[in-house]
């Protein structure tokens, strides 16, 4: 991508420099081109052309910088090696035939743009931003704008500016939605903005509650339940009334604990978040479930309801509030809920799954089969997607016995 | 999905997790949700007085059953089989073994292939092999069993299953057996991997009809082997292929012509409409009351069928509808065998199917007969997710009146053991009790070393083989002799149990539905031919009833939809009632 579009903007600025060249060879002042330097020149630059297209980056240098040689003055050829030195991944050297092109042509905007990458590339982020920042609008070439907003995010972290560089992040996934390159680069600057903050926390408050709640989180993470059922315990004995910690806690216990006393010690867990914090969805929501596969499907109501209305948009409570509906005899009502989880969730399957059921309970048969039929096309398409990645992480040593039977 | 704390934790991780879970799930042949178990309810305390002992050993039923290698598994083929049978073949009360058997892919010497069994019940805890004299001497790749008198001569039949040719043994009633399969007109014209079979009047004239499922379209000589694609691995170890990546298969229906032949009816019934499954175990039972039976599947990685009975010949495919095609979050599992039975004695038939390691089985509760809730979790049944699973039965262990559950277990891959110590290809016995309260608790560890010992076990069957009022349980073993778990109840509750004699309706009685009301309790069983894992248990039909010491009434109502009743009976008996006539024999033997 990168390749070609440099390619792309060298042919348009050769062109430029080629069409300009006749008019524009300014030489020194006393000095002019006779028409055989006329014709070395053209025959230089259609070789420098060549070169930079076949990635001969060297020859381009040449080229470009014997033209310069010829025409000083010419600010198109001045870009141009600037781009032949970017390309050949040399951008501290192309920075300066782009800040020349520029003094030669204040509106040259190509040189300008590379200007700027060059100025990233070869780390001097402070001198860059500001060329990035306002050229990232302006720039219509969408490989460069992408280019421009990688280059501004990476500057913006060296420079410690995490808030800039958030917001450059910003620019690029409303741009560039779903780009591998951009998913990449999110993953990476959010942990490592994660990762200095967390730094920066153990290093500032290293016996804070904030600090073995984070340090909780990680264990967590890490897969270590009980190490961190520890650390979250040891946040509640530092700050008693902190939200959010007998939700986790809960969890972990459900997560973890095989033991009889696990669901009544979770449900404990669950109940004193509620104390805390009297609409946490999240307790409200577990209760409910726990309440639903215990068949207490009254209770089970009451949990998923109150989570929802703390959370109107909270797909699982509304599903798992359905199903309990559907379960404890309320199908009608259960329709209500279901319905909203497709409007919310209109890829979830299960969602799709349970309305059908809720439609059939009241006799709706026909839309029953219409929600049969999407959560069938949605779990198609989960298994192939599934399979998909599968296939793209594993390889495919060989082909399947058989092509996959249609049904 | 809502950034609850929870959602925003299994995000922080980077990179590494987005790899890790698709890696951990990725590239095995089989379905499997990766579920964790949930946690176990507080144990009620209450005692499980049942004391399980194998007895094979002094039993005489010491042949180990072939099924492929030992220590790796080439092909699916023969990690499945294969099936057990209970029945009575010479009707003398006393439940006979039928062992089905495999083979392996280098074959054997001339006169060591492994060969079917059929044991004959001694009356004295041990069996005799008649094989030979039985004439069922037969090698190859067996799989299911199901039981049935076809031609309603008084003697139960046996049709086998095979990846191969299926078999149909016609009962002399002289103690032999005779390859009847061509003459039947169920002869094949290539090989098929059938799997489970059940005899059914489905369409009520009186005569056994048959109704087989089938698992894989698979040639050997073409199917790819361990490691090949990516549905032969299993956490990156190479295994046996399959089902997921090989052709999928259909159901086949067989009309009994009432003239000792067959007519294949599959398409004409209406089974082809749906596309095809990986379909293992297949039983009949009337899962809406309406007096019809209807067919079940049990299909591994591909939704369970289920065909209702529309009275005409034909059949309505509607498991997605009734909710037992997959799991309540629409979720396809591994499904091998299935227990049918009235666990919350509602007076309908209900289905448990436990699967593969990695999660759990599934409660399918019958809702009156209009659909099936999921109520796995509900139940207390989502506690062990550690084992593959294959036979199983709703079955009363304590005779307190409560179907319990029992179900054997045991990996398809050996190999994986050797990399993954904690996936064994040997695991134990697993006993569910029935608290009476629709749940249910997990008590193994209470009944001693034969339910806790390890083995990679397949089908097995329930049944009073030593007519003392306790349900044993035989159970298949790969490559090892079969179990026989003899059941000792020192509980003190009371039972009966009743054999049925259709006249009008097939004489084996299967689809025959039993109620028992006793001490102000309703319980209904019904007679199948199939279940569990590809396996046949005993066609008598057995009733714990507590503590009640007398039967206030028994409803049958038969096949060909008549009803009848007998009421004030003693408990602690074998019946045997015959359409039309009533109770004709009763008897103690002890």
């Amino acid at each position: 991508m990168r390749k070609r579009f440099f390619l792309a903007l060298s042919c348009f600025l050769i062109v430029s420099a080629a069409a300009g060249a006749p008019q524009s060879t300014q030489k020194a002042p006393g000095t002019s081109l006779s028409p055989a330097q006329q014709a070395e020149a053209a025959r230089i630059s259609e070789a420098a052309k060549s070169a930079l297209q076949s990635g001969d980056y060297a020859a381009a240098i040449q080229g470009f910088a014997r033209l310069i040689q010829m025409a000083p003055a010419v600010a198109e050829l001045h870009a141009n090696l600037g781009v032949a030195y970017y390309w050949a991944g040399r951008p501290g050297d192309a920075v300066a035939p782009c800040r020349k092109a520029l003094e030669l042509n204040p509106r040259l905007t190509s040189a300008r743009y590379f200007l700027g990458l060059s100025l990233a590339e070869a780390g001097a982020c402070q001198e860059a931003l500001p060329y990035l920042k306002s050229d990232y609008a302006r720039v219509a070439d969408l490989q460069l704008k992408r280019l421009m907003g990688t280059d501004a995010v990476r500057c913006a972290m060296t420079r410690d500016q995490p808030f800039q560089a958030v917001e450059y992040l910003g620019w690029l996934e409303r741009d560039f939605q779903n780009d591998p390159d951009v998913l990449y680069l999110s993953t990476h600057v959010f942990s490592d903005l994660s990762t200095r903050a967390s730094q920066r926390l153990l290093y500032t408050a290293p016996g804070s509650y904030q600090a073995h709640q984070l340090n909780a989180e990680a264990l967590e993470i890490q897969g270590r339940l009980t190490d961190a059922l520890a650390e979250y315990r040891k946040v509640l004995t530092m700050a008693p009334h902190l939200a959010g910690i007998h939700y986790r806690i809960g969890c972990l216990l459900l997560a973890n604990e095989r033991g009889p006393g696990a669901l009544d010690a979770a449900r404990k867990e669950f109940e004193e978040e509620l104390e805390i914090s009297r609409t946490d969805a999240g307790s409200e929501y577990e209760l409910g479930e726990m309440d639903r596969e215990a068949r207490k499907w009254d209770s089970a109501i009451v949990h998923f309801g109150r989570a929802v209305s703390s959370e109107p948009d909270f797909v699982s409570a509304l599903i798992g509030l359905g199903k309990s509906l559907v379960s404890g005899n309320r199908a009608g009502e259960a329709v209500a809920p279901l319905g909203k989880a497709v409007k919310l969730a209109p890829g979830d399957p299960v969602a799709h799954y349970q309305l059908s059921f809720a439609y059939r309970r009241v006799g709706r048969e026909a839309e029953a089969q219409k929600e049969l039929a999407r959560y069938r096309e949605l779990h198609e398409e989960q298994q192939r997607t599934s399979l998909a990645i599968r296939t793209a992480i594993l390889g495919d040593i060989s082909s399947p016995q058989t092509a996959e039977p249609p049904e | 999905m809502r950034a609850t704390r929870r959602n925003f934790l299994k995000t922080l991780g980077c990179a590494g997790a987005l790899l890790s879970s698709p890696l951990r799930l990725a590239a095995q042949g089989m379905a499997s949700r990766g579920v964790r178990p949930a946690p176990r309810p507080k144990f009620s305390g209450r005692p499980f007085p049942i004391t399980f002992t194998d007895v094979a050993p002094s039993a005489g039923l010491t042949t180990p059953l072939t099924y492929g290698d030992e220590h790796t598994k080439k092909y699916i083929v023969e990690a499945n089989g294969g099936g057990i049978a209970f029945f009575d073949y010479d009707q003398d009360g006393w439940l006979d073994v039928f062992l089905l058997n495999g083979t392996k892919h280098e074959g054997f010497p001339a006169g060591q292939e492994p060969t079917n069994h059929l044991y004959h019940n001694n009356r004295d805890g041990t069996f005799t092999d008649v094989t030979e004299k039985a004439g069922l001497h037969h090698t190859g790749w067996g799989y299911g069993v199901c039981v049935g008198d076809y031609d309603n001569d008084g003697n139960d039949d046996l049709f086998l299953t095979y990846y191969g040719k299926n078999i149909l043994y016609h009962n002399n009633g002289d103690g032999t057996f005779t390859d009847v399969t061509e003459k039947a007109r169920l002869q094949q014209k290539s090989t098929r991997y059938a799997s489970g079979c059940t005899f059914v009047d489905y369409d009520r004239d009186g005569h056994l009809d048959l109704f087989v499922a089938h698992y894989i379209d698979m040639d050997l000589a073409t199917t790819p082997v361990g490691g090949a694609n990516r549905y032969c691995l299993y956490r990156g170890v190479s295994v046996n292929c399959g089902p997921l990546g090989l052709k999928k298969e259909f159901c086949s229906l067989y009309h009994n012509n009432g003239d000792g032949t067959f007519t294949e009816v599959t398409e004409k019934a209406g089974l082809l409409k749906l596309g095809g499954r990986y379909g293992l175990t297949a039983t009949a039972f009337d899962y809406n009351d309406d007096g019809w039976p209807d067919l079940f599947v049990a299909c591994d990685s591909t939704p369970n069928l289920l065909f209702r009975n529309n009275h005409d010949g034909t059949f309505t495919e509607c498991a997605m509808e009734s909710g037992v095609a997959v799991n309540g979050d629409g979720q396809e599992q591994s499904n091998m065998g299935v227990a049918v039975g009235d666990y919350d004695a509602d007076g309908y038939l209900d289905l448990f199917l436990p699967h593969f390691s990695d999660d759990t089985p599934i409660l399918y509760r019958n809702q009156k007969g209009e659909f099936f809730d999921d109520l796995t979790y509900a139940a207390g049944l989502a506690v062990n997710t550690q084992y593959v699973c294959w036979g199983v039965g709703f079955v009363d262990l304590d005779n307190d009146g409560w179907l319990d559950i029992f179900h054997v277990t045991g990996s398809v891959y050996p190999e994986v053991e050797k990399v993954y110590p904690q996936y064994k290809f040997k695991t134990q016995r697993v006993v569910y009790r029935n608290l009476g309260d629709e749940s249910f608790e997990e008590v193994s560890e209470l009944c001693g070393p034969a339910v806790l010992e390890p083995h990679s076990s397949r089908g097995c069957a329930f049944g009073d083989f030593d007519n003392d009022g306790n349900v044993d349980i035989l159970v298949m073993n790969q490559n090892e002799p079969p179990s026989l778990l003899r059941v000792e109840n020192h509980s003190g509750n009371h039972w009966l149990s009743i054999k049925l004699l259709g006249t009008r309706s097939n004489r084996s009685a299967i689809g025959a539905r039993v109620a028992v009301m006793a001490g102000g309790r309703r319980q209904i069983r019904e007679v199948q031919s199939g279940s569990s894992y590809i396996s046949q248990s005993d066609l008598r039909q057995h009733f714990g009833l507590g503590a009640a010491k007398k039967v206030d009434q028994i409803e049958i109502r038969w096949p060909n939809g008549m009803v009848e009743r007998a009421g004030n009976v003693e408990v602690d008996q074998f019946l045997a009632f015959q359409e039309g006539r009533g109770i004709v024999k009763a008897e103690r033997f002890r």
